[in-house]
């Protein structure tokens, strides 16, 4: 087997315990890391056939109709949406696997999702490959590239995985919960304050060597601007701990905003821009927003604090009355409320509403959801947004743009 | 900064050069995220990997052909006749070979390279039909089809073993006509475990619907003669303005045709009661 070695000084590592070891004869280190990898290599080689895919993937997008070159392309899809449900089963997803034969429901499962990937239109074969390809800017595939052709495939294949799953079995990632964990476990390290706002509705998060310098009067910042944010400090940062000081670092030079952040969207930030370069599937760099929908994300900004107050004054108070919660309780809701109105005004998509209250309310509390707050807190959360759609449909800036259009006639 | 993810997957893959293989190795060392991405993505491809021997089971080729014929839908796949050169040596019968004279003739053979599929047109002597008989690999594309002949105006719909009884053509004109097969634009089945003809009740009606928003209004009735079932269709494609269609019932052997206009049923007299009925539906 062949050994990866280079000349360099010995170091310490985190890579992997034990990770490293001196060779006294050459003076070479020799990562353990790096053979595995080889063996992986190697072991890829034996088996990977990307030349075939190649050939496979191309021969089929050149003759959809051939029942000769659909066959291949068939297999290849069928073992790629296989493989793929296995290695998310393996990051820990909780697929909707119900048969006595695990084998046997992996292939179910694959035989669902391809039914839908593979579907026609009249007059337009296996037009969910065709249109992405189309998007991607190919439509001659004899002349395309084809390295690019087969990167960008299991790239839709599993973009399509996800979003069947997804409509099926609706669950937060796995490794969401841990990630999560660990980025909180950071801001609450000995570097970072916190404090919450006057109505005890958001908590913020700040470097506590900034504690007297806080520019509470400067602009707040803008989720779309954390993200951006967050996106630059990646790049230019190799652990966690290093991203989160640089995202307060680059907002600590920009002296016209505010040097604080909400911990809910910084959370957020960190957790997309996570995904986008972690995970393998991860969302590519979305386009940036467009007028319209910066005026609705404007307007839901507005919206959130009037929202509360009615939520405070209203459905809170009355559970408050009937004894049903209380007061930190009701604080804890407004919280929640606060961090789902967020996410709902960003681009309507929520997780699902349990996870807003595990977010907010002490772990010892989490087991008594469903017998004691499950109604409250749902009815808060779907009377709130009821009420803060209103008020946005009501706005006569955001009028007849997105989900906002059927806006009836004053 | 980050190598980009092409890199960190070439390099997962073993397809960058040794310099390139230890600026990255470098990098992993310190940098957690692209540490995780290369973990994440080696863990991926082995599993692909691990699943490239995989057997493609039954069920799943069975979508695979319906999927195929989902994709040819509408479409009209064209026949070329096929001349073999026989040498005319083939004799079974040895002993009295010139009174030999097979029962079933072969009148022309006609084929199709996309899909791959064979057309033969047959007699059968003893029984004086002619027939065709469509041979193909996957039955979504032999079985329940319409065979047309435009220039006589002519259409036969396939059984499920793929045959279609002929009637009113000459011999010589058999290898001059242009065959081709018109593969339906909707297509509903309904399978005896979930219709059970002896048990329905009077004149009782229930909607299919297919994906793609094609929609019949089914009725079974009861006559003593037999059972009939009446089609409807209410929308091809989401559309109720679709003019005049083309509506083939078949059960095994048996197979028909009719036309129906937008809102009127089409009635259809069931063979059997014990077999799978398919409609389809032909623009």
């Amino acid at each position: 087997m062949g050994k990866t070695t280079r000349p360099t000084q010995y170091r310490k590592t985190t890579l992997h315990e034990g990770s490293l070891i001196e060779d006294a004869n050459n003076g070479y280190t020799i990562l353990h890391t790096k053979l595995d990898i080889t063996q992986n290599i190697r072991f890829r080689l034996d088996i990977m056939t990307s030349a075939q895919e190649i050939i496979i993937l191309q021969d089929f997008l050149k003759n959809p109709a051939s029942r000769k070159y659909f066959d291949p392309f068939f297999s290849l899809c069928y073992r790629q949406t296989l493989g793929y449900l296995r290695y998310l089963k393996a990051r820990g997803y909780q697929l909707p696997l119900d048969s006595i034969s695990p084998e046997r429901a992996f292939e179910d499962l694959a035989i669902d999702i391809l039914g839908g990937f593979l579907q026609s239109q009249k007059n337009k074969p296996f037009h969910i490959i065709f249109d992405y390809y189309e998007r991607e800017g190919i439509a001659d595939f004899p002349t395309s590239d084809t390295e690019q052709l087969l990167d960008l495939f299991p790239i839709l294949l599993r973009g399509f995985i996800k979003k069947e799953l997804a409509k099926i079995y609706k669950q937060e990632k796995p490794q969401l919960n841990h990630l999560k964990r660990r980025f909180k476990d950071i801001l609450s390290g000995p570097s970072y304050g916190n404090m919450k706002s006057r109505d005890k509705s958001a908590e913020y998060i700040y470097l506590k060597k900034n504690k007297n310098t806080l520019r509470k009067k400067a602009e707040p910042l803008f989720y779309e601007d954390l993200i951006q944010i967050a996106d630059r400090a990646y790049l230019n940062s190799k652990t966690r701990e290093e991203w989160c000081a640089m995202i307060f670092q680059i907002l600590d030079q920009s002296g016209n905003l505010q040097n604080f952040i909400k911990k809910h969207e910084i959370l957020k930030a960190v957790i997309a821009v996570n995904a986008k370069y972690v995970e393998i599937d991860g969302i590519q760099p979305s386009k940036p927003p467009s007028p319209n929908e910066l005026s609705i994300r404007t307007a839901a900004r507005d919206a959130i604090p009037i929202a509360l107050q009615w939520s405070r004054q209203n459905t809170i108070q009355l559970f408050l009355n009937k004894g049903r919660i209380s007061p930190s309780e009701a604080e804890r809701f407004l919280q929640a409320l606060n961090n789902y109105l967020t996410d709902f005004g960003y681009d309507s998509v929520t997780d699902p509403i349990p996870d807003y209250y595990r977010e907010v309310m002490p772990e010892k509390d989490h087991s008594s959801y469903l017998k004691k707050h499950k109604y409250i807190f749902e009815t808060v959360v779907n009377k709130n947004l009821e009420y803060f759609q209103e008020i946005l449909k009501k706005n006569p800036t955001i009028r007849g743009f997105g989900c906002y259009s059927d806006i009836g006639t004053e | 900064m980050h190598p980009s993810q092409e890199i960190l997957r070439k390099f997962v893959v073993g397809k960058l050069d040794e310099s390139a293989i230890l600026e990255i190795s470098d990098h992993l060392v310190e940098c957690e995220f692209c540490q995780e991405y290369c973990d994440n993505y080696r863990s991926y491809t082995q599993i692909i990997d691990e699943s490239a021997g995989t057997e493609i089971p039954a069920r799943a080729m069975e979508l695979a052909n319906r999927l195929y014929a989902e994709a040819l839908s509408g479409k009209i796949i064209f026949f070329r006749p096929y001349n073999p050169k026989i040498d005319g040596s083939l004799s079974i019968a040895a002993d009295n070979a010139d009174q030999f004279k097979p029962d079933v003739i072969n009148l022309g053979t006609f084929f199709s390279e996309d899909p791959e599929l064979v057309l033969r047109v047959m007699r059968n002597c003893s029984k004086g039909i002619d027939y065709l008989q469509l041979i193909g690999k996957n039955p979504e594309l032999t079985s329940n089809v319409l065979i047309q002949i435009p220039e006589m105006n002519r259409e036969f719909v396939t059984d499920h073993d793929g045959k279609a009884i002929l009637t009113g053509l000459a011999d010589a004109t058999v290898l001059e006509l242009k065959w081709q097969i018109k593969m339906p634009d909707a297509s509903f089945s309904l399978k005896p475990l979930i219709y059970n003809p002896e048990t329905v009740e009077y004149a009782k009606d229930f909607i299919l619907e297919t994906d793609r928003h094609d929609k019949i209004k089914i009725t079974f009735e009861g006559k003593t003669e037999g059972k009939q079932i009446n089609i409807k269709i209410l929308e091809l494609e989401g559309k109720s303005n679709f003019g005049v269609v083309r509506v083939a019932v078949s059960q095994k052997e048996n197979a028909h045709v009719k036309t129906a206009k937008e809102s009127e049923a089409v009635a259809f007299y069931l063979d059997r009661l014990d077999a799978e009925i398919k409609i389809r539906l032909f623009l």
